[in-house]
């Protein structure tokens, strides 16, 4: 017999239930004093297999109770809208094939217009032909001053021979065509990481500290949603590290810096914990140790062997985010250093990017054209989180294009 | 003295009574050198009568022990706090400000009045300040005091918090200065010593009054060395003046400036009901209001307890309902701008904003916006009403009720901002735990010791110029006089 709490999901279907197996652990450590499943260690499903039959099990009858289970959420149940091609505030932007090819304002290129002339998605800056000779506007343009997608423009910094190892621009993006939503980043990313886990009673407060997280949306169409089956969205979300941080001005003692590689950096012994920076940020990335979540690694020394010896474990009161997995930039830096050439494109491979099985997260140096990030941001499909933030950030996502047959629409 | 005649006639209901110089030492002096009068009116306590208890308390007794206990209360929550660190507290992702930072903006509103009643009405010479400015002053420095406890107290690491300050160190850091909080390090503190300093100096005086009355051989040591050495010689009545004006002068910028820094915590911010330019002003009125609505809450009570009737009339009472409504006129139009911009914006964030503040069916912390409404808009609004202005029970209740709808005024502008801002996904919510309402009342606590404390020792009311404003009713009835026998 096994008594478990119930989860509806919406698209779920109808007359069936999944029910999870686990590892088997009936206890787990610090935050896992109480025994499973009160603090959310889960349910006992191996009750239901035998050894005659540990593939199938037949004849099982279903009971309701009248108990009550508190469920630790990450997110509300959140919908969006995506059927508004022209909405520029949407979070998600999704497209079928035609109207993809048929082309439109919103599947330009992420080129804009800085007063008379064109910047490109590199960053080079091409002046425009108009009427009568003169510098003009391409058709279908207002005369807006629209911003760059960058500020950093490549031929001002120098030439990539010129140029020394720091001046690297790291940019990522993330595929939504590819992601499924399987949360594997999410998982590397804490192993890499040094990421606390916080125990049941403290997600539930809101408090769980993963860097990357992915966001899960149900589509809607004018403002309704079908609970039978609704389109689900995946976004994967972690610092974006915009070039414009709306969270390194407020920080009052520096402790959120811009490097010269675009990289926001966390600087963890500065920190003081404010908190104002979290405040202030548009995508909500930033993670705080409101208590000591570390502190069974002091308790029992020998854990600590299982913390990544290149990243430093943050203490209680400090702030922390993605970083872009700087210790593995610094480290192919210095590889790349003692043998005296560049870094070679693939060559830093972020933990999110590595563990992706669709390998929808691309990491790299922005500034050649012929990396496969530079390709990916000039793809048109490419477009900013937030755009109206205008924070400029250098994880950039790439649109869904759906191509569902005609017959199904139908 | 002559009565210069280019001043206003003096305001004959400022001081009801007869009275002389003397009579004032005697009225407020004898508060601190006299324990006896601590203990009238009595108070039975409720449900003494069951307990067996025989008798009954003393006001004063009865609220210094209530607020002494809370101040225990205090003790113990920053204790926890700093053995465990933030997370007691409901704070979370998104709502990395919540109790702390509305607690803190709350008192330091709240000390707002008594900067303005001494600084601002000092220099339009009016004459009503002279009898609360004494006591408003100590309810800015004691409000100050419980505010800064959180900015220092709320950072997850606080030993390290002094990093906010520009000292000189080994680290070559300088603090960020683009940062509102740095530039709060700066505002509070100016606040904080101008205020210490404007009141001591105003103390002077009357600490050479206590010293020349006080029988106790000890109480004369304690106030000689507190009076500095004052001899009340004309010199020394001239220095008073000129550092008094000069305080003053400095003081009232910064009843403006301070809470407009204070706002800049969150204008400066990006989050959607933040990033609002008509902070600084709105702040700065609310401050105003919250100010005076306690000045209100205490005087009432201290008049009637301590016989000052006659000094803390209905006249100043009316002079404050009347400044308490002018500035919640100020902060209701910056209520309803607000709401009106988000929607005349029609930018989308902005307009969830009104939706998550005013939809009561939608909006899970929209029941606190209503209720900021009700507090801080609508009951005020009796005070137009002369009747209303002169009873002392609807005074006290209008004016608790601003104190609550203050504080509601920053739980609308920093939870309800913070739970619903840029991305769906990062919706959140915010659930106060047991610690933060412990140090919110801890708090209270630690103010109405102070200001039960600063009852016993110090002068409540400025002797010195209620002796001043005896003088002059004394030449104008002179003058009249005069100009009646003249006839």
């Amino acid at each position: 017999e096994v008594k478990a709490a119930v989860a509806s999901q919406m698209g779920q279907a109808d007359d069936t239930i999944v029910v999870h197996l686990g590892y088997g652990r009936t206890q787990g450590g610090e935050w896992l004093r109480e025994p499973c499943p009160k603090n959310g260690g889960g349910f006992n499903a191996f009750a239901l297999r035998t050894t005659n039959a540990p593939g199938i099990v037949t004849g099982v009858e279903l009971e309701k109770t009248n108990d009550f289970y508190s469920m630790a959420n990450v997110q509300f149940h959140n919908t969006i809208e995506v059927e508004v091609y022209d909405s520029d505030r949407e979070v998600i932007r999704e497209s079928n094939l035609t109207a993809f090819q048929e082309g439109g304002a919103l599947y330009k290129p992420k080129a804009f217009f800085l007063g008379k002339k064109e910047v490109q998605i590199d960053g080079t800056v091409v002046p425009h032909e108009g009427k009568d000779g003169k510098e003009g506007h391409a058709e279908g343009e207002t005369k807006k001053k629209v911003a760059p997608l960058t500020m950093y423009d490549p031929n001002k910094i120098g030439t990539f021979e010129e140029a020394k190892e720091t001046l690297n621009q790291w940019a990522m993006t993330v595929d939504l065509n590819l992601c499924t939503g399987c949360g594997v980043c999410t998982i590397a990313c804490q192993v890499e990481n040094n990421i606390p886990a916080v125990g049941k009673n403290e997600v539930k407060k809101g408090r769980e500290m993963h860097w990357i997280r992915v966001d899960r949306y149900y589509k809607g169409h004018e403002g309704k949603l079908d609970p039978k089956n609704p389109p689900i969205r995946f976004q994967p979300v972690a610092c974006v590290h915009c070039e414009k941080a709306p969270c390194e001005p407020v920080c009052p003692v520096a402790a959120t810096v811009h490097s010269h590689e675009g990289l926001n950096q966390m600087v963890y012994n500065r920190c003081v914990g404010t908190r104002y920076c979290s405040n202030n940020c548009p995508y909500k990335v930033r993670r705080f140790n409101f208590l000591h979540y570390t502190q069974r690694v002091d308790d029992i020394p020998i854990l600590s062997m299982i913390q990544n010896p290149d990243v430093s474990v943050r203490g209680r009161g400090v702030m922390e985010k993605c970083t872009y997995c700087v210790q593995r930039i610094n480290k192919v830096r210095i590889t790349a250093k003692k043998e005296g050439r560049e870094i070679a494109d693939g060559e830093v491979v972020t933990a999110c990017q590595a563990a992706c099985p669709s390998q929808a997260i691309i990491f790299g140096d922005m500034r050649r054209p012929e990396n496969k990030v530079a390709q990916s941001r000039a793809s048109r499909r490419n477009y900013i989180l937030l755009e109206e933030a205008n924070t400029k950030p250098r994880t950039t996502y790439l649109m869904r294009v759906n191509n569902p047959n005609p017959e199904l629409e139908a | 003295m002559a009565h210069n005649k280019a001043e206003a006639p003096i305001d004959k209901e400022l001081l009801t009574g007869t009275h002389t110089l003397a009579d004032m030492d005697r009225i407020v002096g004898d508060i601190v050198l006299d324990p006896s009068k601590h203990n009238s009116p009595p108070i039975p306590i409720p449900g003494a009568k069951l307990l067996g208890i025989g008798f009954n308390a003393s006001p004063w007794w009865l609220i210094f022990a209530m607020g002494f206990g809370l101040l225990n209360l205090l003790v113990v929550s920053l204790v926890v706090l700093l053995a465990k660190g933030i997370g007691i507290w409901g704070n979370n992702q998104p709502v990395g400000w919540g109790f702390d930072i509305i607690n803190f903006v709350w008192w330091i509103g709240i000390g707002h009045a008594g900067t303005l009643i001494s600084a601002i009405l000092l220099l339009l010479k009016q004459k009503w300040r002279n009898s609360i400015n004494r006591m408003a002053e100590a309810m800015t420095i004691f409000a100050v005091m419980c505010a800064g406890i959180y900015p220092l107290l709320h950072t997850g690491r606080p030993w390290v918090a002094y990093w906010l300050m520009p000292y000189p160190n080994i680290l070559a850091m300088w603090p960020q200065f683009r940062s509102p909080l740095v530039w709060d390090v700066f505002a509070v503190s100016t606040y904080m010593t101008i205020s210490i300093v404007f009141w001591f100096v105003g103390l002077i005086p009357d600490f050479a009054t206590l010293r020349d009355r006080a029988k106790n051989r000890w109480t004369q040591i304690i106030y000689g060395m507190l009076s500095m050495g004052w001899r009340g010689s004309a010199r020394h009545w001239q220095r008073y003046e000129h550092a008094s004006m000069i305080l003053a002068g400095l003081s009232t910028p910064l009843v403006l400036s301070v809470h407009t820094i204070v706002s800049y915590d969150f204008a400066m911010g990006i989050v959607p009901g933040w990033n609002v330019t008509i902070f600084p002003p709105y702040f700065v009125a609310g401050a105003v209001f919250a100010g005076f609505a306690m000045v209100i809450t205490f005087a009432i009570p201290l008049r009637k307890w301590y016989g000052l009737e006659n000094l803390i009339t209905m006249k100043h009472l009316d002079w404050m309902a009347k400044i308490m409504l002018a500035t919640g006129l100020i902060v209701f139009y910056g209520y309803i701008m607000e709401v009106f911009y988000a929607w005349y914006s029609a930018v989308p964030l902005e307009r969830s904003l009104l939706h998550n503040r005013t939809n009561l069916f939608g909006a899970p912390y929209s029941w606190a916006f209503w209720l900021l409404i009700l507090f801080n808009g609508l009951i005020p609004q009796v005070l137009w009403f002369k009747k209303n202005r002169q009873s002392l029970k609807t005074l006290m209740w209008v004016s608790l009720s601003v104190s609550i709808g203050m504080w509601f005024e920053r739980y609308v502008i920093i939870p309800i901002s913070l739970t619903r801002d840029w991305l769906p996904s990062a919706y959140g919510f915010y659930s106060p735990t047991f610690w933060d309402f412990a140090m919110f009342f801890g708090t209270i606590g630690l103010f109405l010791t102070l200001m039960f404390l600063f009852l016993r020792a110090l002068p409540v009311i400025n002797i010195y110029e209620m002796k001043e404003l005896v003088h002059q009713m004394h030449d104008a009835d002179h003058d009249d006089a005069k100009a009646g026998a003249a006839h």
